[in-house]
């Protein structure tokens, strides 16, 4: 049995799934839509959501507006050195990993949330998880 | 635990593969040290961690191991990552952590990712961190085999 309901979506998605919906040469936009809603619970039904700590939550974002407000200023003064961030400022600049463990255990010790940057250090944003079928939960 | 043996002034680390799985699984350990701040630097982790050259990174860790510490070593959010998998795209925290192989005295700083949304129940070693090794698998044997030059 097929039930008629009616859904509010932006105008973007719809752009995406009209697109998919041709790109697949599938007959209705109805069956589009529900071949992507099918796939979609497919993988949600694989996966746990998992739900961070409030408080590390909060602190990791008065941190990180601490430290885009003085990156700048630490890419042309401290390269190559560990910048120490937490509690919404910046601690120390330290010369070694282990230094910094150090820095935080001594100066903030009932922190849930620090940042620990090399300046310099450039990472793979974005990359490809080869595995089929990954199991994530 | 790993056998350590000495074969003209190499070092070689062996480890049974994991037969919780079939096939059976290589696997490496590691001890890796968090900035945990209620315990001493001395205090590491020892790791079996699954090889799974599929993945990019150094050292994926389960969400309950990452929330043991390493949200004090983290990157900022703007160097977090994000991976292409068939599942879809899974966005990943990043840590700093200080990783090295059991009897090896040397320590190395590696970078350690969760997934950020979704929990995650197993812990890996990638190609970031398998590209600074040798490593034999010996599938018959099913050991691991890791070898310092």
């Amino acid at each position: 049995m097929r039930i008629r309901r009616t859904f509010t979506l932006s105008e973007k998605l719809l752009r995406e799934i009209t697109d998919f919906r041709w790109r697949n040469h599938i007959p209705s936009l109805s069956q589009a839509l529900e071949l992507i809603l099918t796939r979609a619970l497919d993988v949600s039904s694989q996966v746990t959501v998992h739900q961070e700590d409030d408080a590390v939550q909060a602190e990791r974002e008065i941190n990180n507006k601490a430290y885009r407000q003085i990156k700048a200023t630490l890419v042309h003064e401290k390269q190559g050195s560990f910048v120490v961030i937490a509690n919404g400022s910046l601690l120390a600049c330290a010369g070694t990993l282990e230094d910094a463990y150090s820095i935080l255990r001594q100066k903030v010790p009932t922190a849930r949330h620090a940042i620990i940057d090399r300046i310099d250090e450039k990472l793979q944003a974005e990359a490809v998880w080869e595995a089929i079928g990954e199991r994530i939960s | 635990m790993g056998s350590n043996r000495r074969e003209n002034l190499v070092n070689e680390y062996r480890w049974p593969y994991d037969r919780s799985e079939t096939p059976s699984f290589p696997t490496i350990e590691v001890n890796i040290i968090s900035p945990t701040l209620n315990v001493e630097l001395q205090t590491s982790r020892t790791l079996r961690l699954k090889v799974d050259t599929g993945y990019a990174g150094q050292i994926m860790l389960s969400t309950d191991l990452y929330n043991q510490g390493f949200h004090l070593a983290e990157l900022p959010e703007e160097k977090f990552g994000m991976y292409r998998t068939a599942a879809g795209p899974v966005e990943v925290k990043r840590a700093r952590a200080m990783v090295r192989l059991p009897s090896l005295s040397a320590i190395v700083e590696g970078i350690v990712e969760t997934p950020r949304r979704i929990h995650f129940d197993r812990n890996l070693a990638g190609r970031g961190l398998l590209q600074q090794f040798q490593l034999l698998l010996d599938g018959p044997k099913a050991e691991s085999c890791l070898t310092l030059g």
